[in-house]
C-alpha cells in the first residue's frame, strides 16, 4: 500500500532543486535536461542562422502580391492554400533547388498556366504574405481580363529560342494572345516585349510553342519566359 | 454495447483530419493543411506560425492575431486535445516500423492495434510488448482482489485509510504550467525568428512537412515533378520521429505553446470518481490510470504528476481504469456536486449518461 502520506500535494517550483530519482516523473529540470533544453534552443538559433547564411540566393517568381521577397518570406508559413486554390494551377511549391528556406513556399510556374489576377491566392493567405491588390477590368479579343497594379515579373523573349528570332518562322502568338498589348512585332515580325506595359502574367510563357517545336534541342527553356524583375534588370544590362 | 476504445477512436479522427486535408489538395478547394486550415479569407493559423509571422514581419497580420485568440480560448475549453486527437505525427509515427518503438514514453504514440493496413502486420510483434506496461492492474487482478478482501474481514484497513486521507489523493492543479524542454525550444524558435525575419520552427516542423511530403508525392503523379525533396522530408520525419523518439514530450513547441493557455483549462478534465476508485474504495494501489498517461500526469498523486496542464483528453486513463472510475466531465464542480450530493444520500451512485459519453 503506498499511499505516500509524506506528500505534500503540491508540485512546486521548489521541487526542481530535487530530483525524484525513485521514478520518471517529471518533478523539475535536471541538470541533463537542462543541457539538452539549451543545446536545443541554441539549435533552433544555430537552424535559423544557417538557412538565412546559405539561402535564399534569388528572388523567386512569386504569387500576385508576394513581390517583397524579405517581407513574403516573413509571412509564408507554407500552409499550401494559395497553391490549392490557384483556377489556373500556375502556383507550384518550391523545391530545395529554390533554397531550403523557400523549399514549400509558392511560385509561379508559368509553364503548368498563367496568372488571370483572379484574387483567390491574396484572399486565402492567412498572413497577408500574398498582399491584397487591385485590379481593373480590361476587354482584348472579346473576353474580359483583370489588369493589375503591380507586376509579377517581366516577359523576356530568348532570342536564341523564339521561332521567330532563330528563323523567321512568322511565329506571333505571344504577341496576339497578350491582353495588356504589351508584346509588338518589330520589321522583321519578331516579338518586343514593352516592359512598361507587361505585368508578367506568364500567358505568353503557357502558349509559346518553342519547346515543342524546338524539343530536338533538349531542356524546357521556351522562346519568351517571364523572369523576376531583378533579374529582367540584370538581363538589360 | 461495447464502448469503442479511446485510441481506436483517436485514430479515427486523426485519419480523418488526414483524408479532410487531402481531399481538399485534390479538389483544389484551398482549404490548406494544418498549418491553416479554412475556406476563404477565413482560416485557423497554426498559433505557432502564426506567433512567428507576427515576430518575423513584425507586421500586425490581423488574421493571425485573430486566430492566436480564437486558439487561446479553445485551448482553454478543450486544452491540449489538437495533440492526442489532430496532431498526423502520432498517425506518421505508425507507419515506421516497430522495432524503432522500445518502449511506450510519454508520447501519443499509443493507439493500438486498429492500425492502419500497412502497419498491422508490422505492429503485430510489436503490439504486446507495447500495450503491456499499461495492463497493471486489469479488472481481472480487481475482481480477484476483491475476492479475496471479501473472504478477509475489514476491507479496508484503518491505517490505509488513513494514509489515503493524508496523501495528496488529488488531481494535479492546472494552472500550474511547468517550464521544460519544450518550451526552451519555443523560446529559441521565437527568437530566432525575430533575429532572422522568417518562421524558422516551420521549417522543420514535422506537422508540416507530413502534409509536405503528401504534396511532393502528389505533385509527382500529378505533375510529373519529381523533387529531392521526396526523400529530404520523409528523411527528416524519420530522424524527428524515430531517432528523437520523444518528439512531443521533449521537443515539441507546438505542443509547448498550447500548455501555456492550457493552464486556464477547467474543462473535460479527468475526474477520479473517488466512490468507484479501488485505491480509495479498497485500498488498493492500482496505477493503471498513471501508467496509461502518455503524458505523466497521476491523478492520484499531484507532487509526483505532471501538471494538469499537459492532458490532451486522449482518455487512455479511463480507457485503463479497472472499474471505470474516470470520466471527463464537461465541468469537475458538477461532478464533485454530484458525487457529494451521492455519497451523503448513501444511494448507490449512478454514472449519469453525461459522463458516459463525454
Amino acid at each position: 500500500m503506498n499511499a505516500r502520506p509524506d506528500d505534500t500535494g503540491r508540485v512546486d517550483a521548489s521541487a526542481a532543486s530535487v530530483p525524484d530519482v525513485t521514478s520518471s516523473a517529471p518533478a523539475g529540470i535536471s541538470r541533463r535536461t537542462f543541457v539538452e533544453a539549451a543545446g536545443a534552443a541554441a539549435g533552433m538559433l544555430a537552424l535559423g542562422g544557417a538557412v538565412s547564411v546559405f539561402g535564399p540566393d534569388a528572388a523567386l517568381l512569386r504569387p500576385p502580391g508576394g513581390g517583397d521577397e524579405a517581407r513574403f518570406l516573413s509571412l509564408c508559413t507554407k500552409c499550401d492554400r494559395c497553391r490549392s486554390v490557384c483556377p489556373t494551377r500556375v502556383i507550384a511549391p518550391c523545391t530545395l533547388e529554390d533554397g531550403f528556406l523557400a523549399a514549400r513556399t509558392p511560385k509561379m510556374n508559368f509553364k503548368l498556366g498563367e496568372c488571370a489576377f483572379c484574387g483567390k491566392c491574396t484572399e486565402v493567405c492567412p498572413t497577408g504574405a500574398l498582399a491584397p491588390y487591385a485590379t481593373e477590368e480590361i476587354t482584348f479579343d472579346g473576353d474580359t481580363y483583370l489588369s493589375p497594379d503591380l507586376a509579377l515579373g517581366l516577359a523576356i523573349v530568348n532570342e536564341s529560342r523564339c521561332l521567330a528570332w532563330v528563323d523567321a518562322s512568322g511565329c506571333t502568338i505571344c504577341s496576339q494572345k497578350c491582353p495588356y498589348g504589351a508584346i509588338s512585332l518589330d520589321s522583321n515580325s519578331r516579338p518586343v516585349v514593352d516592359a512598361g506595359k507587361c505585368n508578367g502574367c506568364g500567358i505568353c510563357e503557357y502558349i509559346c510553342p518553342s519547346s515543342q517545336w524546338r524539343s530536338y534541342l533538349g531542356g524546357s527553356e521556351r522562346g519568351i519566359e517571364v523572369k523576376t524583375l531583378d533579374e529582367a534588370e540584370a538581363e538589360a544590362r | 454495447m461495447k464502448k469503442m476504445k479511446a485510441s481506436t477512436m483517436r485514430l479515427a479522427t486523426m485519419l480523418a483530419v488526414f483524408a479532410i486535408v487531402v481531399i481538399g489538395l485534390a479538389t483544389h478547394s484551398g482549404t490548406g493543411t494544418v498549418s491553416s486550415f479554412g475556406l476563404g479569407s477565413i482560416a485557423a493559423i497554426c498559433p505557432l506560425g502564426g506567433l512567428e509571422t507576427l515576430l518575423a514581419s513584425r507586421l500586425f497580420v490581423p488574421q493571425a492575431v485573430i486566430s492566436l485568440a480564437i486558439l487561446f480560448v479553445l485551448a482553454i475549453i478543450i486544452g491540449k486535445v489538437f495533440c492526442a486527437w489532430i496532431c498526423p505525427v502520432p498517425l506518421v509515427r505508425r507507419i515506421f516500423p516497430s522495432r524503432f518503438k522500445k518502449t511506450p514514453d510519454g508520447e501519443g504514440n499509443g493507439t493500438s492495434a486498429a492500425a492502419a493496413p500497412e502497419a498491422v502486420a508490422a505492429e503485430a510483434s510489436g503490439a504486446a510488448a507495447h500495450l503491456a506496461p499499461h495492463a497493471v492492474f486489469t479488472r481481472e487482478d480487481a475482481l480477484a482482489e476483491e475476492a479475496a478482501v471479501d473472504s478477509g474481514e475489514e476491507i479496508i484497513p484503518e491505517d490505509v485509510k488513513e494514509a489515503i486521507e493524508a496523501s495528496d489523493f488529488h488531481a494535479p492543479k492546472p494552472s500550474r504550467v511547468r517550464l521544460d524542454s519544450r518550451h526552451w525550444i519555443l523560446s529559441g524558435a521565437l527568437v530566432s525568428t525575430a533575429v532572422f525575419g522568417f518562421p524558422v520552427f516551420c521549417l522543420i516542423c514535422p506537422i508540416g512537412l507530413t502534409f509536405a511530403s503528401v504534396i511532393a508525392l502528389w505533385r509527382l503523379f500529378g505533375y510529373n515533378e519529381p523533387t529531392v525533396l521526396l526523400i529530404v522530408f520523409p528523411a527528416i520525419l524519420i530522424l524527428e520521429l524515430v531517432v528523437f523518439r520523444k518528439w512531443c514530450a521533449k521537443i515539441c513547441p507546438v505542443g509547448a505553446l498550447i500548455s501555456l493557455a492550457s493552464g486556464l483549462n477547467r474543462f473535460f478534465r479527468p475526474k477520479v470518481d473517488e466512490t468507484k476508485c479501488l485505491r480509495t474504495t479498497r485500498g488498493i494501489d492500482c496505477r493503471s490510470c498513471k501508467t496509461a498517461c502518455f503524458e505523466e500526469i497521476d491523478l492520484h498523486h499531484a507532487s509526483a504528476s505532471a501538471p494538469m496542464n499537459e492532458c490532451t483528453k486522449c482518455r487512455e486513463c479511463a480507457d485503463a481504469c479497472p472499474v471505470s472510475a474516470i470520466a471527463f466531465p464537461f465541468s469537475s464542480k458538477k461532478k464533485e456536486q454530484a458525487a457529494a450530493d451521492a455519497s451523503s444520500s448513501e444511494a448507490p451512485k449512478a454514472p449519469s449518461p453525461a459522463e458516459d459519453t463525454l
